[in-house]
């Protein structure tokens, strides 16, 4: 009978995820958020605006109209909501979307305790309202910056996003 | 230990099956509830259509169940319609047996101050106070067979003075002002009272009279010989020139269409009623209803009879 041999165990490692990998995770989680989210809402919002050839038409035409910016404006509040439900209820109870299941990322708190409130402002860049929409800057410069790999809102929300690094033998 | 970790992926992927599941419901209910919350889609149009139906008063309110045309609210949708960047002309779809004179007024104050097209189209009633702020458009549609005209003023009441007597209860007078009263049913109308009266109704008669040779640039003279209280069928009303068209709300569309050279989209303005004010309409109507169907048993021989 051969034996089986005694190899050392894999060793595994945690460390700021990359940025790539990071991009790609989102990507996924976009696609399927228009599958979930945004799609029940297409007939309506197509319904709103007619076809236009031009984006110049379709401008003047909401413009002319201010209870369709409002329209649209109020389902962009409703589907951030929806969005942010997705990021923050799958984080908080796995510490992984799907993007970042596949992409084999996970989401920490850097504290000892894990509260929900962490896990919705790692979230709020989603919400289009001033001064929210401000996170679409200033998020990605302090990632830039950052030494832990965080963006701003992580880093107020004591959170980060590491990925997994495992090397050695696996039988 | 693997086994291990397969249950916990299942389950994980299990926890993510049932998040989107929710999610997706969640965003089907939301995406049927927020077109009703927030945006009226069909208040989006180039032509905006103010419907003017019902007894006009100055505030909103209910006449034996049937609701009333608010003054207050009409000019509210008058001021938002003309403010609308997307809105070229305003309807007037008017059936209304005319109402307040100062709401009337009021009413056609607000259409006169509006810098757009304005057409009004009487259905089955354009009369007295609707007539009034119908005058204040730039044309009038009527069918042949509208009942429009009825420039007059009425103030009759009932007055119980004498029934009062008949069951020996007196009217303590009790003022501070010699008119003060004036106009109680619980006492007589006096000579001197009922002139005042009248004068004042003639008054408010000329009034009606003056806007409406004003507006349907008729002679003061012309418009006081029709303004004998009496209404007329649309046919005549154009004869005399009190309506422009005999037509209807499709041939006034068509007309602004022409006029603007626009392809025209209707947008309905309406007062969007809020749950107590349906409920209190459909409580008073049902108790209407009611009051309805008790006096009618008590006024049918037939019920009386024994049967044998």
């Amino acid at each position: 009978m051969r034996k089986s041999l005694r190899l050392p165990k894999p060793r595994k490692m945690a460390g700021n995820a990359s940025l790539i990998k990071r991009g790609i995770a989102f990507i996924i989680d976009l696609l399927i958020l228009n599958l979930i989210v945004i799609y029940p809402f297409k007939k309506y919002l197509s319904n709103l605006i007619p076809e236009f050839i031009s984006f110049e038409e379709s401008y003047n035409y909401v413009l002319n109209n201010p209870e369709i910016s409002y329209s649209i404006y109020s389902i962009s509040i409703a589907i951030a909501i929806l969005t942010i439900a997705y990021f923050s209820i799958l984080e908080l109870k796995l510490g992984q979307t799907i993007g970042k299941k596949i992409l084999k990322l996970k989401v920490i708190s850097t504290t000892k305790e894990q509260k929900v409130w962490q896990y919705i402002i790692r979230s709020l860049f989603l919400i289009p309202l001033f001064p929210f929409m401000l996170l679409w800057l200033l998020d990605p410069i302090y990632l830039f910056f950052n030494k832990q790999g965080q963006r701003f809102t992580e880093s107020l929300s004591k959170t980060k996003v590491i990925q997994e690094f495992t090397w050695g033998y696996t039988q | 230990m693997k086994e291990k970790t397969q249950k916990n992926k299942d389950q994980s992927w299990k926890f993510i099956f049932k998040t989107l599941i929710m999610l997706f419901i969640l965003s089907w209910i939301l995406a049927g509830i927020l077109p009703a919350l927030f945006y009226e889609s069909s208040e989006i149009g180039n032509i905006a259509v103010i419907p003017i139906k019902g007894v006009i008063t100055s505030e909103s309110g209910s006449t034996l169940g049937q609701s009333n045309v608010a003054a207050t609210e009409l000019i509210k949708l008058i001021k938002k319609a003309d403010e609308s960047p997307g809105i070229q002309a305003i309807l007037f779809d008017i059936n209304s047996p005319g109402g307040s004179a100062v709401a009337s007024s009021n009413i056609a104050e607000a259409i006169k101050k509006v810098n757009k097209t304005t057409i009004s189209v009487i259905t089955e009633v354009g009369a007295s106070g609707a007539y009034w702020a119908a005058t204040a458009t730039d044309k009038i549609f009527a069918n042949k067979m509208s009942i429009t005209g009825s420039i007059g003023v009425i103030g009759s009441y009932l007055e119980f003075a004498n029934f009062l007597q008949n069951y020996n209860i007196t009217y303590q007078r009790l003022t501070a002002g010699k008119y003060k009263d004036l106009g109680s049913p619980l006492k007589e109308l006096e000579y001197d009272e009922k002139l005042i009266l009248q004068s004042i109704m003639d008054k408010i008669h000329n009034y009606f009279i003056e806007d409406v040779a004003l507006n349907r640039n008729l002679s003061k003279e012309k418009v006081e010989e029709l303004a004998n209280g009496l209404f007329y069928l649309g046919e005549d009303a154009k004869e005399y020139g009190l309506i422009d068209f005999i037509g209807s709300k499709e041939d006034a569309v068509t007309y602004i269409e022409k006029e603007l050279n626009i392809t025209a989209k209707l947008a309905e303005y309406k007062k969007e009623k809020t749950f107590i004010e349906i409920l209190s309409q459909a409580i008073s109507e049902k108790f209407f209803y009611v009051g309805k169907g008790i006096s009618e048993g008590f006024l049918s021989k037939e019920k009386l009879q024994i049967l044998t």
